[in-house]
């Protein structure tokens, strides 16, 4: 228990000991803060602890974490940023012997009309992949990949709800200001879903400019 | 490598803030973590729920707003949030 500001209060304690926070949105729609809660938003915004973001109103859908995690799934899209969601996904999925799996959407038929366009970049999306599990297999890690080509939301939206049993990775970037634009459409569209818990991994720009020149 | 040492769990006394026990429970026994129940009380505000619109005599939402107050009647707010979190430790623990 803490006296004071709830969310300050939970950062500095998030902080302190390394923690994961495991928090529910509202479950609502509506405008940025009232989707996912003024302290969730505020935990997003600034802290530097991931976290598991849970929707409450379809907790006993096919997809819900009441029936146990069975699959942990990185949604990645090429950029080192989206990378840094790996380790800890790598972890939970370890310790929860549940499967890992690397998602990348090309978003091909989603950007593209033309047929050579979209197959450049599905076969853009497979050498990423292939490149991905990889690094991972040298490390001793087993992981899957799976690319899809639609929309990038909506791919990973219709992943989580045909394998049940699954938490999503994804990285929050801590640069913006507003809530809908701190979680990204992506996020914001996986989150809303309910269809499963998103573990957020906090990135910052300066991080991933470190990381990109290295 | 991200090393998983704790889980913390904020809870606002609201049964939406409850609905991820079950995965906390899930989470903590299977990766043998620690976990911590949060609940905030505020010293300088109180919450008042505020309705918006009612459909079939129910609420379609509810909101909370803060309200300015004093210190008085702060030990019984201290009291009733340890409560609570023994309440909903309880529930993890019988998992």
């Amino acid at each position: 228990m803490s006296i004071g500001d709830a969310s300050l209060a939970l950062q500095e304690l998030a902080d302190k000991l390394s923690a994961f926070v495991v928090m529910a949105t509202h479950g609502w729609s509506g405008t940025d803060t009232e989707g996912i809660g003024s302290v969730a938003s505020r935990m997003l915004e600034f802290s530097k602890s991931p976290v598991i973001l849970n929707r409450p109103i379809l907790s006993g859908s096919p997809g819900s974490a009441l029936y146990g995690i069975r699959q942990v799934a990185v949604g990645l899209d090429g950029s080192r940023q989206a990378e840094a969601a790996i380790p800890a996904a790598t972890e939970m999925a370890k310790s929860l012997g549940a499967e890992l799996v690397y998602l990348r959407s090309s978003g091909a038929e989603h950007r593209f009309t033309s047929r050579d366009a979209i197959e450049q970049a599905e076969e853009e999306c497979r050498e990423y992949l292939t490149a991905a599990m990889r690094r991972a297999s040298l490390s001793g890690v087993e992981v899957r990949g799976e690319g899809m080509s639609g929309n990038p939301a909506s791919d990973l939206v219709e992943f989580a709800a045909k394998n049940p049993g699954m938490l999503f990775a994804l990285t929050r970037p801590q640069r913006a200001k507003r809530s809908r634009v701190v979680l990204g459409s992506v996020i914001d569209a996986v989150v809303r879903s309910g269809l499963c818990p998103v573990l957020l991994t906090p990135v910052t720009d300066k991080g991933t400019r470190a990381q990109e020149a290295a | 490598m991200t090393t998983i040492n704790h889980l913390i769990v904020p809870l606002d006394g609201s049964r939406v803030s409850e609905a991820v026990l079950p995965l906390v429970a899930d989470l903590g026994v299977k990766m043998n973590l620690p976990v911590t129940l949060f609940r905030a009380v505020d010293p300088a505000t109180t919450e008042e729920e505020v309705h918006y619109g009612v459909v079939g005599g129910q609420p379609v939402r509810t909101d909370s707003i803060a309200r300015n107050r004093s210190f008085d009647g702060l030990d019984g707010d201290v009291q009733a949030a340890k409560d609570y979190l023994a309440k909903n430790q309880g529930r993890l623990s019988v998992r």
